[in-house]
């Protein structure tokens, strides 16, 4: 056990603030762009010194912490927060070899890392001492725990398919343009991963915990300066760590065409990097069009249409397994689509016409 | 039966349009030069409507108003003097003035000590105008307009804010220039009149 850990801990460490500072200039200017404006434009070229700018106003805010909250957790839950999400990154490889930890059960890790979230967002919210924060924390801890599932299946159908948790494995098997996104259960896994993954992240439209027009800014309510810088951080590096998982899971991760002249190993990080940074723009893009859901919408989705889905797909992705070729591309792309055309008919079933025991009877509502 | 899910992809082939024709409507401002100086808000109208203000202006309509200017006959760049000057002190624009901010003294000959008709001071009080434009609407001689210089900002009120009779006057040339069709019409009733 040598201090070779050292080398992949530092270079997290480093670049991962460089990434997300890259990534809200990134996001801010892909949402300003499809709302027809310009996005930051005035510090530095194209604005991107504008979160530069922004770290160092962060860095002279003031930091409150309010009267009579529980100091010790408010202070604990931006840095709780940050670790896992920076945890995330140790499992995920850039190129072959490029893998700061090649865990054999890096998938695993990643989703109970990216899960332990809820925890620090829970410290958060119960931290403060204000009635918004812990709507935020209880509306995060229920969003996670109904998102995990559908997760956790759809993503059950990599280790069948590939024989491995660990993701340079789940990239090997992809290799020669073999993606998964390419086969009928992996585009499906694909799309189920993208949407449980934007609700396990808190973004939109799944951003209930911080819905700023119902409760301010949920569980960072109360979190100025640094530590709100922190908050939004962790956001950002579970959405890139995301994204990558997307892009190494099932769109071949480092996979791609070399161009011959360089070394492979740099066009392949360039490919990681270039298929991260497309399934982002897919994450601002839906940010960029969709309005939030209600809280029941949020719960119906994830349990009458996710659920079903990624257990049909996982059903599909057996058959693709077990009968290779046609059959089993037929089987695997019909049974997902007939479960989404099946379920989703369950939102027009009326609802039962439930009259609340308080109402006044009289009213005859 | 009700497909779910299209209205959703509608919506994000919506906002990707948007997206990309901020880039293509960009890529033709900048290099046809279209629509440069100008309001961007037809319906019609795609792209990024933003005028980036201190790069970019909006071209001002020509009877937009902002501080009065005295005229003198001349060219751009050239010195007003008492001969070219059009004001002769007749005071009217000053009596009219709804918030007094005009104030003149009349010129007089070294010689004699009589007065002559034309301005030796003439102030305006920057901030007490309120661009009404009556000094110009009853002046005899048009000599006192309405120009659209209209950034005027300052760190102190009593003296850079008090324009003198230097600072007033503009030449014809800059009025016809900034002022084409009101030019071209007083010019067509003096040429009239002359005639006559």
């Amino acid at each position: 056990m040598g201090l070779g850990f050292l080398i992949p801990a530092i270079v997290i460490l480093a670049a991962a603030p460089i990434g997300m500072m890259g990534l809200t200039w990134y996001e801010r200017k892909v949402i300003a762009r499809m709302q027809d404006r310009f996005g930051p434009n005035r510090v530095g070229p194209y604005g991107l010194l504008q979160p530069i700018a922004d770290g160092i106003k962060m860095f002279t805010k003031e930091d409150l912490v309010p009267e009579g909250a529980d100091r010790f957790c408010h202070l604990l839950a931006p840095i709780l927060m940050v670790v896992p999400s920076l945890f995330l990154f140790t499992v995920l490889p850039l190129a072959p070899g490029a893998v700061a930890a090649p865990l054999a059960t890096g998938l695993l890790f990643f989703m109970a890392a990216g899960s332990s979230e809820t925890l620090a967002i829970f410290m958060a919210g119960w931290g403060s001492r204000n009635k918004f924060s812990l709507l935020g924390a209880l509306r995060s801890a229920a969003q996670m725990i109904s998102y995990e599932v559908p997760l956790l299946l759809t993503l059950a159908v990599i280790p069948l398919v590939v024989g491995s948790l660990n993701l340079v494995e789940v990239v090997k098997a992809q290799e020669g343009f073999r993606w998964f996104c390419a086969t009928p259960w992996g585009l499906t896994a694909l799309a189920l991963t993208l949407i449980a993954g934007l609700a396990e992240v808190n973004r939109t439209p799944f951003d209930l915990p911080e819905a700023e027009s119902e409760i301010v800014a949920g569980f960072h309510t109360e979190f100025s300066g640094m530590k709100f810088a922190l908050f939004y951080m962790a956001e950002f590096l579970s959405t890139l760590a995301l994204a990558a998982l997307a892009a190494i899971l099932f769109l071949g991760g480092w996979d791609g065409p070399a161009a011959g002249v360089v070394p492979a190993r740099w066009t392949n990080a360039l490919w990681m990097t270039a298929k991260t940074l497309g399934m982002v723009f897919v994450m601002i893009w839906i940010r960029g069009t969709f309005p939030r859901f209600r809280m029941d919408q949020l719960m119906g989705f994830a349990w009458k249409v996710m659920v079903p889905l990624s257990l049909a797909n996982g059903l599909g992705a057996c058959f693709w397994v077990l009968r290779p070729g046609l059959a089993g591309n037929v089987v695997s792309a019909a049974l997902p689509l007939g479960a989404f055309l099946v379920f989703t008919q369950l939102w027009l079933t009326p609802k039962p016409h439930l009259t609340t025991k308080w109402i006044d009877p009289a009213l005859k509502l | 039966m009700r497909i779910y899910g299209l209205e959703l992809l509608r919506g994000l082939s919506v906002t990707l349009g948007h997206f990309i024709a901020s880039y293509t409507e960009g890529f033709k401002r900048t290099f046809a030069n279209r629509l440069r100086g100008q309001v961007r808000q037809d319906p019609s109208e795609r792209g990024i409507f933003t005028v980036q203000y201190p790069e970019e202006r909006l071209r001002v309509p020509e009877r937009f108003r902002v501080l009065p200017v005295l005229i003198f006959n001349g060219k751009e760049g050239e010195k007003w003097t008492p001969a070219a000057e059009r004001c002769t002190a007749c005071g009217i624009c000053a009596k009219v003035c709804p918030p007094q901010c005009i104030w003149i003294v009349q010129a007089k000959d070294p010689a004699s000590g009589k007065p002559t008709p034309k301005a030796s001071e003439f102030f305006i009080d920057v901030d007490v105008c309120m661009n009404c434009g009556l000094c110009a609407e009853f002046c005899p001689f048009d000599a006192i307009k309405m120009d659209h210089t209209f950034e005027l900002g300052g760190q102190e009120r009593k003296v850079s804010h008090i324009f003198d009779i230097d600072k007033l006057h503009v030449s014809t040339e800059y009025y016809a220039k900034t002022h084409p069709k009101a030019w071209a019409q007083e010019e067509e009733a003096r040429r009239k009149k002359a005639v006559k």
